[in-house]
């Protein structure tokens, strides 16, 4: 199977080990991944904000740089929601465009979902193993395109792995992108609320799918001095599959 | 009371929510009986629906689209049937003019005593004050509303409305308004205010109420309460008086019975609750207890702006708190610092509708997006995408600010080249590494993993760190890795 | 004084009157007249709404969900009533006591009224007065039901010629009398029943009661009683 990877920024740039790991975990398991090196941006930020000529200005090079892929992957819940709940909608006026928008959210797949609902991966028969006590974070986004217990589920896939509840799982940490830097100190209360709720686990570590959560969360852990150790999922299941 | 949900307009979110985040006891008591309310709608809709929960809700906001999308028809008929048995419908264009409809009605009939049970409307209408004015004394008399009532203080909650208040707050207004013997007992407390109430029901010559339907091919209006004030409200009083919002509607019985499976299950979790009052006139002839006169007050105070097509759904919400209690920003701000009558998701994207977007700016902002509200909403308001398109409406508008149209369109514009894209990485990274030397920490070993952290910077990055610390950029990318290990 | 039907339609209007809002609801609307809907509502799909059907033991259910909301049920049959009444009473230590109990049988009034009178429980005749002002010093209101919803664990009172809307609400104790034939499985099944009823001849307040009055206003803290019943008590009667 051939699959393109959208990376996003903020992973190419904070967390490029979570993308190394996709990358491979995704070619272990037979797929054919290419990374279309004029990507830049899906948009969010600035259709969020309200700033839609913008976001429709890169939701068009979005889908003309993924156009020629069957799939494409990413390993962001909120990337993968924007594309797929917004770009139909953002073109109401342009047809043509509109097509191809929506031909992008069809085929866009967060990385776990692509893995559970695509490829129909049961991890037992891949003898994955990675000890240690773990909690997840529960990223919104994932509620914008269907995502609820995919992650947990893939997680008791793995051996040795101790999968520790995390209490208000689906409350938001805070990020929200530009919301954590114009309410700074709503979005810090609500940081500290999860951080207390990890803190309350006892987990040495965090699985964190999404990068502005990972950011927002272990930047406030940090200050809370709250030592725990935050990584994606792909990575355990490549250090499980003993390739990183 | 009137400043805090009738603010100076402009209204700046920034400061009642950032006293509400140190406000340790709003932290508390909001945070976790908001999250409890929470748990349990979902513990009811879940465990009284099941798999079809989904469905249910896309069940109960297809009747209030439907009857929105002919609300014309709807009102009409309302109209007749309410009528026909015997209810008087007014028409107020304002909440100015609600209020006086309501005067005239107590002054025509020298009511000297007014029971009213909660009515957001009445809220929004700001009616209490308009009535002791004509020297008509009005009680509050759903528990929580007297205690605010007796504090001067506002509610800040569609359905709790004390929800930033607790026990001691309610003992010390007791021992100070009413001359009760100071208990912290909520048993005790809630007799206290029975003791109260009942003596003004015995007294009352008019009740007033809200409604949370009204149902079209009945004429009927129908009130959802727990504690029984709606229902002492307008049945012990000669003269019943409903202010309700031309949005309330639903076509048939049949389709009310659908909105209230879902209204108390969303609300508290309860099946239905308590009382669900469904009054079809005023007192019959052959009947001995009930209002000789019923009046509904079909208010609109700025709906007819939101049922434009573009906005028309927001109309559909149903009052039922479910969007506060799952939203983790009502969470930490309570609703105060949302400085309108409605607060939370709902009243975030409904006060800018209703009283102007150039004066609640701030609302629409203060998202953090999780969808959580949309996800709770029985009648499955898409609430986040109604924030980005007011936020779209401010930058159209130019009530964005120069800063921010400059800063999305240069970033906007970076992004459309892969070369600026990789400049302006390359510059954040050196930029942050360099301020992490200086200023944090920087910790090397896998170029890919490394991490710095910054305590401290600038500009847009100062909010955030001043709430905690920020990750750096690594070394290399992903970009990087690629091109070394599948490159050309 | 009650106004009759004839002249209804001359009932006084104040406002803006019915032209001018419905003026601004056709601009919003996008019309310049009232227009019947062109689609029909939405039919209640009862496969997604209905959620209690005629197969199940409506008494068991019924009683379970009353029972969870707060009320207590106590299972009798009819020659029971009488006894069960006068026990509960007495437990309540009851004095004053007013009875809309009409539709579960004149024998059963009558015989009713000879026992308390041997109690010495007075029945107050609550509709000596009207409103409810003879309600307020009641100890306990005892009342039939035009319906019992098992799915909720729900009371219909309605307002009647023989029955009160008061006594189901101002006396601290409220007793109901219902009968199995009663139960109806879902609220559904109550709509269903009045369809087609012309408007004027449904009650004028049709009471749905699922549980004591309740309040969670003073910290989350459940209190029952406060302004209602404290305590709901259903004899549910067999045959």
């Amino acid at each position: 199977m051939k699959v393109a990877l959208f990376i996003t920024c903020l992973t190419d740039t904070f967390y490029p080990r979570t993308g190394i790991a996709v990358v491979k975990v995704l070619e272990k398991l037979g797929c054919e991944v290419a990374f279309p090196e004029a990507q830049t941006c899906c948009g969010q930020p600035m259709w969020n904000n309200g700033h839609h000529h913008e976001a429709r200005e890169l939701a068009k090079r979005m889908a003309e740089v993924f156009e020629p892929y069957d799939h494409v992957v990413t390993p962001s819940g909120s990337c993968a929601a924007m594309i797929r709940d917004y770009y139909g909608e953002m073109f109401e006026d342009e047809p043509a465009w509109r097509k191809r928008a929506t031909a992008l959210s069809d085929k866009t797949f967060e990385f776990v979902e692509f893995l559970v609902n695509v490829l129909d991966v049961d991890l037992r028969k891949h003898g994955v193993k990675w000890d240690g006590q773990a909690t997840y974070h529960y990223s919104c986004h994932l509620r914008g395109i269907g995502i609820t217990d995919e992650a947990v589920r893939v997680m008791k896939q793995i051996e040795g792995l101790e999968y520790k509840p995390l209490e208000k799982a689906e409350q938001c940490c805070g990020f929200g992108g530009t919301f954590a830097m114009k309410y700074p100190q709503i979005s810090g209360t609500m940081v500290r609320d999860k951080v207390s709720c990890i803190k309350a686990t006892q987990a040495p570590t965090v699985i964190s799918n999404d990068a502005g959560c990972t950011m927002n969360i272990s930047g406030s852990c940090r200050r809370e001095k709250v030592d725990v150790n935050f990584k994606s999922l792909a990575e355990i299941i490549a250090e499980g599959m003993g390739l990183m | 009371m009137s400043d805090t949900l009738f603010p100076k307009l402009p209204y700046k979110l920034k400061q009642r929510a950032d006293e509400a985040t140190v406000n340790i006891q709003l932290q508390q008591f909001v945070n976790h009986a908001t999250y409890s309310k929470d748990v349990a709608r979902k513990q009811a809709m879940g465990g009284a629906f099941g798999e079809n929960t989904d469905a249910v809700r896309d069940l109960a906001g297809q009747i209030k689209q439907h009857t929105l999308d002919h609300l014309d028809h709807y009102l009409e008929q309302f109209i007749d049937n309410a009528t026909a048995t015997g209810v008087q419908v007014h028409f107020a264009r304002d909440g100015e003019q609600a209020n006086q409809i309501a005067v005239a009605i107590a002054e025509a009939n020298k009511c000297r005593l007014c029971v009213k049970s909660k009515s957001m409307v009445t809220e929004e209408t700001h009616l209490l004050p308009a009535l002791e004015a004509v020297g008509c004394e009005t009680v509050e008399t759903d528990l929580g509303e007297f205690i605010l009532q007796l504090d001067n203080d506002a509610p800040s909650h569609i359905v709790t409305p004390m929800i930033h208040k607790d026990r001691t707050a309610v003992a010390r207004a007791f021992q100070r308004e009413l001359g009760a013997e100071y208990t912290e007992d909520a048993e005790a407390l809630a007799q206290i205010a029975r003791k109260h109430l009942r003596e003004k029901y015995r007294k009352a010559d008019l009740g007033i109420s809200g409604g949370n339907f009204l149902v079209a091919e009945t004429g009927s209006v129908v009130l959802c309460t727990n504690e029984g004030n709606g229902r002492f409200c307008t049945t012990a009083p000669r003269i019943h008086v409903a202010f309700v919002g031309i949005e309330k509607l639903v076509p048939r019985l049949e389709h009310l019975g659908v909105m209230l499976k879902v209204l108390a299950r969303s609300s508290t979790g309860q099946p239905l609750t308590c009382y669900t009052h469904t009054i079809t006139g005023p007192k019959r002839e052959h009947e001995h207890d009930g209002p000789e006169e019923v009046h509904v007050v079909l208010v609109d105070n700025g709906r007819t702006d939101v049922l434009h097509e573009d906005t028309r759904e927001m109309l559909r919400c149903i009052r039922c708190g479910a969007c506060l209690n799952s939203c983790p920003v009502y969470r930490k701000i309570g609703g105060h610092s949302y400085g309108a009558v409605y607060s939370g998701p709902i009243g975030a994207i409904l006060t800018p509708m209703l009283k102007g977007l150039e004066n609640y700016t701030d609302l629409p902002h203060a998202s953090s997006l999780c969808g959580a509200c949309y996800e709770a909403c029985p009648v499955k308001i898409n609430i986040p995408k109604y924030l980005i398109q007011l936020r779209r409406d401010m930058v159209q508008n130019h009530l964005s600010g120069t800063g921010d149209r400059v800063t999305m369109r240069l970033w906007g514009e970076s992004l459309q080249h892969e070369w600026s894209y990789r400049i302006g990485g390359w510059m954040q990274k050196t930029f942050a590494r360099m301020q992490a030397k200086f200023g944090g920490t920087l910790e090397t070993d896998d170029p890919y993993a490394s991490r710095g952290w910054l305590t401290w910077a600038p500009g847009p990055v100062k909010g955030w760190t001043q709430e905690r610390d920020m990750p750096t950029p690594t070394a290399k990318s992903f970009r990087h890795w690629w091109r070394k290990e599948h490159g050309r | 004084m009650q106004k009759t039907t004839s002249d209804r339609s001359q009932l006084p209007t104040m406002g803006e009157g019915r032209a001018a809002l419905l003026a601004r609801v056709h601009a919003a609307l996008g019309r310049d007249k009232t227009q019947a809907p062109s689609e029909p509502a939405p039919v209640v799909d009862e496969s997604i709404a209905r959620l209690a059907s005629s197969d199940a033991d409506l008494p068991a259910l019924f009683t379970e969900r009353a029972q969870s909301v707060g009320m207590k049920v106590h299972r009798v049959s009819l020659e029971q009533v009488v006894p069960r009444l006068r026990e509960l009473l007495g437990q309540l230590e009851a004095r004053r006591i007013g009875v809309a109990a009409g539709s579960v049988g004149e024998r059963l009034e009558l015989e009713l009224d000879a026992a308390l009178q041997a109690d010495g429980v007075k029945q107050i005749d609550w509709q000596a007065r009207e409103g409810v002002s003879a309600q307020y010093d009641l100890d306990v209101g005892i009342t039939d039901v035009h319906a019992a919803i098992a799915e909720t664990g729900t009371l219909v009172c309605c307002s009647g010629s023989r029955s009160s809307r008061g006594l189901s609400l101002v006396p601290p104790v409220h007793i109901a009398l219902v009968r199995v034939s009663d139960i109806l499985p879902d609220m559904i099944d109550y709509w269903a029943r009045l369809k087609g009823m012309p408007n004027t001849e449904l009650p004028s307040s049709q009471a749905f009661i699922t549980g004591p009055s309740k309040t969670a206003d003073i910290e989350g803290e459940l209190v029952t009683g406060v302004h209602g019943p404290g305590a709901v008590h259903i004899l549910l009667i067999d045959g």
